[in-house]
Parts: C-alpha cells; structure tokens; sequence
C-alpha cells in the first residue's frame, strides 16, 4: 500500500521534535548524528540497547507467509490497515502502535492463512491419516516450526506442538486439527516479531551476542525484507555468524545484488515516497498525460538501483549524477536529446551542462513536493534540510494559520516568499525557502522552465550551514554541491542505522549512531559500504542484559 | 424505517421498558452502572460522526434570526432537516487545544476534538478521549464499550487519522473492514457470507483457547529475556489476545436473534471506491450496536485529515484537501465540497432514520443517543474557531433542542478565553451520566456550556 503524504507545515518527515530530542525551537537546528547518552572517547565500548523484539512490517510478515504457506497469497495491505505508522520508516518500532483491532487482524490473518495448505511442501500425507504416529508429526512440527521461527525449534516445543496436535485428532477433523496446529505457529510472537534472543541463556547481565539465528534474520529482514535463506540459515547453524567478518561476508552477499536486496530498496522508497506521484493531486493544466506519473516513479526506482547496483553507490552520485533512467516519453518531457521516442527505459547520460542532476531533479520529487497547480519551495526546501541533511526546522509557532503563498499570477516564488522575511518566519524560513527557491526552474510537475508568470526565474541560492557553503546557481549546481556535503554522508549513515535497528531516535542507540558517523565508510559516500558498517557493528550484533 | 432482525425491543416491551436491567447478560458481566442509563432504564449512547477539513461556512451555516428561529433550507445540514427539532447548532465555539502548541494544525485539531487536550510530538494526543473515559467509567457489563470505525481513515500520521485515544500517546485505530467490526460486535458466532464454518461452535471455542494456551505460554517466554520497553508491549500484545479471546466466544445474544444479521462483506474496503459500501455498512453496525446495546460509545470518521481523494461517485475528481484550500467561500471548489458535506449528511440522516423508528419506551434510540456531526478545523484554511459543532439527541432529557445557539464570535478575533469546545465534551458527557466538572486540560474552561 502506499503511504499517504502529510502535508502543510509537516510535509515530508515532519516528526521533528520526536526525533532524538535534537529539535531546538525558533531557529536553525543544525545537529545531526549524536548526543547526549553517548561517549565522547571512541575506545570506551558503547552502551547497547537491551534485547529486543521486533515486529515484522506487513510487507515481511507476508514474505514470511509466502516461505512457510506459499498458497496464504497478499495480506500485507490488510495487515497495514490496522497498524498505525508516521515515522520514515514502516518497520519504526517507536511508532508501530498495536491496537486490538491490528491484533484481531493476526489472528484473522492466520487464520485465514492455516486454511491454505495446499501448496505447502511440508504437509505429508502421513499427518492427515487415521492414526499419524510421534515420527510423522513430530517431523512435520520440526520442519514447519523452523521454517516459521526462523530458527530449529527446541525439543520440548516440538514435543508440546505436536501432543496438542494429537489432542485436536481426538475432536476434531485432520484438516480441522492441522489447521488448528499451525494457527499455533502464526499466532506466536516468534512469528509475529524477530526476536533478539541471546545466543547463551544466561541471567547475568552484560553484553551479549545476539544468537547466530537471530542474527541471521537481523541481517536477512533488513537487506532482503524476508526471512533468512538457506545459505544463512546453514551459516547461523555452522556457527559463522559469531563474527563481524563471518556476518560481513553474507551481508555483502545478500547486498551484491538488487533482486535480494528487496529491503533496500523499500528503504529507499520509503525515505524518499517517490511512489506518491501516483497519487499526487495535479491540476490538468499543469498534467494533462496522467502516464507520466509511472513514468516518474519508474525512473526513480530504476536510477536507484542504476546507482547503488550499476554504479559506485555513492550519495554524491545519488544526488549529483549526469546521468537517469529514462524512457522516450519521460526523456522528451525533461527535453534529454538524443533519446528515440520508442526508447525503453535505460540509463541516459544527460549533455553537458544540463539542467538536472540526481534523485532531487526527478519529476517523481519534485511533483510530490509541490501543491496541486504551483512549486512549492518551502516543501522542498524543508524535505532538502530535514530528509537529506537531517537538520530539522520546527513546526510554524502556534498563531500563525497556515496557508500556502497563492500564486497572485504577476509575481514569482521568490518575490512571494519575500514575506518571509520577517523575525518571526525567518529564523527558520532562511535555512528552508533557499534550498527550495533553488529548484524554482521545475514547475508542479518538474517540468523545466525558465520563466513564471513570464517574469524571469532566479535560481541562483547561498547555501548555509553545510560543510559545502557558498553560492549556486540553479538546480544542477546545488545538487551536485549537496552530494559532497559532510551533512548529506552523515544524514544518510543515521537513516540507514534507523532502518537496520527497526527505530528512530532511541537514546540507547545514539552512542552507536555516533561511532558509525565517524567510520571511513561514511566519510567515502558509499551507501552499500555503509550498510555493511551498520549491519556488522555492535548496536545491531550485541545487546546489553540489565539485569 | 423499523428494523425488524434485532428484537430486543420486544423483549423490552414485555419488561415494560421502565426497569433497569443488564440487558444482555454476557459471562463476563459486571453490573451495569446505572448512570449511563436514563430514567426510564434505557442506555445513553455517544456517536461521533467525523467528517475532514472543515466545513464551507456560506453553504453550512444556517440563516439565523434568532436562537430558535433558522433555517436548513439550501445548507449542507438539510439532509438533516427531519431531525431539526432534535439539533443543537453550536456556533462560536472555538477548539483552544488547538491554538495552544505548535504542530500541524489538521494533526492539532484531530488530536484535540475528542480529548480536549493539545498534541505531542506532531503525532499524539495527550490524554484520553472522551468515548474511552465513558467506556472506563461507564461501560461496565457492556459488551464492547467503545468502538473506533474508519472509512478509508488512512493517513500513516496516526494524529491525522485517529480521535480516540485510551490515553496519552495511545491512539486507538479505527475499524476499517465491517466484516471485522461486525466480528467485534457479534463475536465469531455468525459465519460470514458463504462462510458454512462458524467459528462460534463449541468445538470451535475449545480448539481456540488451546490455540490461545500454547500462544500465551510463548509469549510468557519471551518475556522473560526482552528489555523492559519490550516487555511492556509484549505484555499488551498479550492482553489484547486474551481480550480478542473473550470477544470471539458467541454473546449470551444470540438467542434473541439480536446478531441474525449476515456480516456484510466490503470486497476492498480500503479502496476509494468502496467508500459508499463501507460507510453504509458501518452505519448498520452503528445501528445495530445502539438498537442491541452491544456498544455505547462509538466513533465514525469518515476519511481522515488527510483527505486527498476524490469522490467519484459524486463526480468529484479533484482531491478534497487540496479543494479546501482553494476554497475560501465561493466558486468552483466550494461547491464540490458543499456536495461532500451534503453527502455526508444524507448518509448520517439514513441511521438517524433507523435510531428514530426504533421505540425505546415513549422515546427512541436517536432520543437516547447524542450524536457529535464534528470535524477538526472550522474551515479549509485551518481556523479552529467557530467550529463546526452539531449535536442531535436529548439522552439526559435535559436539554433544549432545537436551536441554533452562539457561543463566541464567528469571525476570527475570537480569543482563548471564549467558549472552549472543552465545554461542550462535559456537557456532553454530564448528558450520558459522567459527572465531571472538566475534561482534558483543565486551563480550558470549567463546567458545561451554559443555556444548554
């Protein structure tokens, strides 16, 4: 399902003074990573967060239907409909809220989900049989409970589940009763979450390993949004997940390639919700050709993959790149020469000294952060400093009514937000209105121009705040300056540490945040070598017991 | 207008109406307070009928001579023309919680209406809603106390989305399938359509609660080692379970053919286009919830703050967020707003039609049932005075209806120290028994409002 934009003042991300308490208010916040519960000394081992569980999002709770009941079909959308988001992320543990409705919605769900066998591989006829004998459905405990906890089952629980399943023999039907049996199995929390179980029992407190399975499914939800293949699966039982190298090793597997690394590529999604093109109100006048709107999002989503899976995967060429993924259609509508009409979506490189550049002069962006006829520079000027280089603005102050700047048709964005200056608006309004003033040569839909309400457009902005400072004229030339920003590396490492954790903001998490903003890996831009620094570090290996 | 499927009238008339029973005795039982029922031993019920994004102030408002001489004709309330002697307009009464911190202002107004109190975070409200606190201190021995129900209330902020809140920061999702709410209502017992399992059947409970056993036991388990934080949820997602358990086990009702209905099934009720399908389904359950006393307070919003779809069975393909934007009065973008207002209404006048021909003694369920016709700003440009507050019902008897009342100025100079909509949440809480002198935060006024 597609997540729903909010708008107004809280257009994109707007969850500021929620996230990590770095929200100052009445002016420029320019912290990012860090805080106050972490470490100054970087040889003193971090604090962890204690051990966890984790709701699967509906997106993996049905990956994970789909390997143990390959007939169960789609229930993520339904899943979604009960379970309460608002956060960047939809696997954000600090915002998923459970509701008795969402919890009536599991059990439905399973229920529904026990009724389809047929296509499982794991029902043996000897189960449905007069008498099933302890060997039949001891095996068919054993082998549907690993498949469904992600891990071997312990003997007692093969030994409980399967006595339970010959009692429901007694009263009930074998369909009936095998239904019943795996009812047990989805309804238990070591379906419904991912468990950080340590990989010693032990009631001491101190830091502990996260047992080889557990990380096995840590690593295996984040990059691929589904459970652990048998390739980890035979890892965590071979014991070569204990190390950093070991968990490395598969991570950089499952992250090689963009048909595993499904979970990033929702990341990216999700962070940057190009798909609500589709769903964007436009005006006729501004988008006539409602295909478009595909276009856009297709364009999108092949650039990022272009870029992390074809390219160098750096944030530099993610928001800087001479290059998109076009088609015929969507390249005449940005005026790229040299494309055929007929053309398939493919990389094409843009000539010099074009008018876009990256992810930010996609149509996709750029129509999502604009009203239904005109830009939006505030919009885009606050996703700019909140998405991308985390600095958030707060909220307007209480008494003033929120309204956008209508186009009075004999001005342009520039003049009208000159409003903005006043103390009230502009503490705030002068980090924010720049960067949007600088995309100010895309139209509601991203379409190019050079002139509004036929007055000339001047897109030439200060960037401030940022270790790239200075002055840019026009889109390409700030998106390719914001690529190279300490601000934007950074902003990126605690967005993917967000989603590998399942949470945003958590103070135990901070010291952890801390440490990987000062790895080599974010210094050099690389998005994939990042993720490897966050899934291999200690705050998303190890946990701390209290007591 | 009668429903005939639900008899509890008849068993009512038999006890002669005047005496305050449990009505639907259930396992789990406690006694029924007698404040939420009204003199004559009938339950007093709440419905909040949400709509989003304010109304069009030229096409809402009626014209007005004095309190109690107005006029429908031609506004967006006429669908509701029948009721109007039963109405309560309540204009001038500004949502103070809304002006008192910063925030989205849709998120404010929907995190404010029902709690009366300001929002954290840009997420969530910051207290209990008024549905939650009558469910806590009057729901006793009801079935479900409370109800959340959405039609397509989608909006991933859940401050633009959800009212009800079982306290600060606890928002409580709405209902979007009527299948589900109807299995909230009527427990399991009653197969679906074309569903020949019912799950209601005695084999069927015990096959659940072994199910249940072996679930909890697990979830006991993993307790034991998960952090403290997570233990708390834990420990909620396993209450929630044990609560889903009692509900699916079949009410005592069944017997007085109160649940013969068959559930209604919405093929895709998160789709725009199911919109009409769903609400008309919910109002149906709202009726039935009332006309079978399965739940007392009940709250219905319609699409969430968000709002950015069309309504094409109107022939509206514009967003209506973005209409009510461009909409300061007049022309092309008020007048389809107008016609959802009109729509809403039209459907809201369809289950008042069934609560009035429902007799409960000399009066009706809709005479024993406050309903609350509200949204979260005044208008499209965000104002929270002059909201758009009607009440219809009398369940206390004490009220004076039929009247368009002013509580403040109109226009915008209004200032935080006219008629908080505070006010109105005791008033109408005082109405279905719980006496309170303010609700929410308390800087927001004292006492109900006054020439109620």
């Amino acid at each position: 399902m597609l997540r729903r934009r909010d708008k107004d003042s809280n257009a994109q991300g707007g969850n500021s003074a929620s996230n990590g308490g770095n929200t100052s208010q009445g002016g420029a916040t320019v912290a990012s990573a860090g805080g106050a519960a972490g470490t100054a000394n970087p040889n003193v081992p971090c604090s962890l967060p204690a051990p966890r569980v984790v709701l699967l999002t509906p997106a993996q709770y049905e990956n994970t239907l789909a390997v143990v009941l390959p007939g169960a079909g789609r229930v993520a959308d339904l899943l979604s409909s009960t379970l309460g988001g608002g956060s960047d992320f939809s696997n954000d543990s600090t915002v998923q809220r459970l509701s008795s409705p969402h919890v009536e919605n599991l059990f439905e769900t399973a229920r529904g989900a026990a009724t389809k066998l047929s296509g499982s591989a794991l029902v043996s006829s000897c189960l449905l049989g007069a008498a099933p004998d302890q060997v039949c459905v001891g095996g068919f405990v054993k082998n549907f409970g690993q498949a469904a906890f992600r891990r071997p089952l312990a003997q007692d629980e093969i030994d409980k589940a399967s006595s339970r399943y010959q009692n429901f023999r007694k009263t009930l039907s074998a369909g009936d009763s095998l239904s019943a049996l795996i009812r047990t199995f989805l309804m238990s929390p070591y379906f419904i979450y991912r468990t950080e179980l340590p990989s010693q029992p032990s009631t001491a407190k101190g830091v502990v390993d996260l047992s080889s399975y557990d990380r096995a499914s840590a690593i295996s939800y984040t990059i691929t949004d589904g459970p652990p293949d048998s390739a980890l699966l035979q890892a965590a039982q071979n014991n070569q997940l204990a190390t950093a190298d070991g968990v490395a090793q598969h991570v950089r597997r499952l992250l090689g390639a963009s048909n595993t690394a499904v979970g990033v590529k929702n990341l990216f999604l999700e962070l940057f919700k190009y798909d609500q093109i589709l769903e964007t109100s436009k005006d006729p006048k501004v988008l006539s050709d409602d295909s478009l709107r595909d276009l856009m999002r297709l364009e999108t989503e092949g650039f990022v993959n272009q870029v992390l899976w074809n390219e160098d995967a750096n944030i530099s060429t993610l928001l800087g790149a001479d290059f998109s993924w076009l088609n015929g259609k969507l390249a005449a509508f940005y005026g790229v020469p040299g494309v055929a009409a007929a053309s398939p979506f493919a990389k094409v490189k843009f000539p010099a000294g074009f008018n876009r550049a990256g992810l930010l002069t996609h149509g996709s962006l750029l129509g999502v952060m604009a009203g239904s006829t005109t830009s939006s520079p505030v919009i885009r000027g606050k996703f700019i400093r909140g998405q991308l280089l985390c600095q958030q603005t707060p909220d307007p102050p209480p008494d003033v009514v929120v309204t956008p700047l209508e186009d009075d048709g004999k001005s342009t964005a520039r003049q009208r937000h000159a409003m903005h200056n006043q103390p009230k608006c502009t503490g705030c309004h002068a980090l924010m209105d720049p960067l949007g003033l600088a995309f100010e040569n895309f139209d509601a839909i991203g379409r190019y121009r050079q002139t509004e309400n036929n007055l000339p457009i001047d897109a030439s902005v200060k960037l401030t705040e940022t270790s790239m400072d200075g002055d840019f004229k026009g889109p390409a030339e700030l998106a390719r300056a914001l690529g190279r920003t300490k601000e934007a590396k950074q902003c990126f490492a605690e967005k993917l540490f967000s989603y590998a954790l399942a949470r945003t903001g958590h103070p135990a998490d901070r010291c952890g945040l801390e440490r990987l903003t000062a790895t080599a890996s974010v210094e050099s831009g690389n998005l994939r070598e990042i993720l490897v620094s966050v899934l291999t570090a200690d705050s998303f290996l190890r946990r701390e017991v209290a007591q | 207008m009668a429903n005939p499927k639900f008899s509890r009238r008849m068993l009512l008339r038999h006890s002669g109406g005047a005496v305050a029973l449990p009505l639907l005795a259930s396992p789990w039982n406690s006694p029924v307070v007698q404040a939420a029922l009204n003199s004559d031993g009938y339950p007093k019920r709440l419905l909040v009928y949400y709509t989003p994004n304010g109304r069009i102030p030229n096409t809402f408002w009626p014209k007005r001579n004095s309190e109690t001489d107005f006029d429908l004709t031609g506004t967006s309330l006429q669908p509701l023309a029948a009721y109007k002697d039963r109405m309560q307009i309540l204009g001038g009464i500004q949502m103070s919680v809304a002006r008192d911190a910063a925030g989205n202002p849709h998120a404010k107004g929907m995190a404010g209406l029902l709690t009366g109190r300001s929002m954290a975070g840009n997420e969530f409200a910051t207290g209990i809603s008024l549905d939650q606190e009558l469910a806590n201190k009057l729901g006793a021995g009801v079935r479900l106390p409370s109800l959340q129900l959405g039609v397509h209330s989608v909006a991933d902020n859940p401050a633009r989305s959800i009212l009800s809140y079982a306290g600060a920061g606890k928002p409580l999702s709405p209902v979007a399938d009527p299948a589900a709410a109807f299995r909230l209502l009527f427990g399991a017992g009653v197969p679906a359509a074309g569903n020949t399992t019912p799950m209601g059947d005695a084999s069927a409970s015990a096959k659940r609660s072994s199910v249940m056993d072996l679930v909890r036991k697990q979830f006991a388990d993993v307790k034991t080692w998960a952090g403290a934080e997570d233990r708390a949820k834990l420990e909620e997602h396993a209450t929630m379970l044990n609560e889903l358990e009692k509900r699916l086990t079949p009410p005592v009702v069944t017997s007085m053919g109160c649940n013969k209905k068959p559930a209604p099934v919405v093929a895709n009720p998160l789709a725009v286009d199911s919109i009409p399908a769903v609400l008309s389904a919910h109002l149906d359950m709202v009726a039935a919830a009332f006309t079978c006393d399965l739940s007392r307070y009940i709250v219905l919003t319609v699409s969430d703050a968000n709002n950015e779809i069309p309504y094409p069975w109107l022939g509206l393909q514009a967003e209506g967020h973005d209409q009510s934007h461009e909409s300061n009065s007049s022309g092309a973008a008020a007048m389809d707003l107008t016609k959802r207002e009109r729509w809403h209404a039209e459907q809201l006048a369809t289950l008042l039609d069934k609560l009035a021909a429902t007799k409960e003694g000399d009066r009706t369920v809709l005479d024993n049932t406050v309903v609350l016709y509200a949204s979260e700003v005044a208008v499209g440009a965000h104002f929270p005075w002059n909201m758009p507050f009607v009440l219809i019902g009398n369940p206390s008897k004490s009220w004076r209806t039929g009247r368009y009342a002013m509580y403040g100025a109109a226009e915008k100079k209004a200032t935080l120290t006219t008629d908080p909509h505070n006010k109105l949440l005791v008033s109408i809480a005082n109405a279905l028994g719980a006496p309170m002198t303010s609700f929410g935060d308390p800087r927001f006024g004292s006492g109900g409002l006054a020439g109620m």
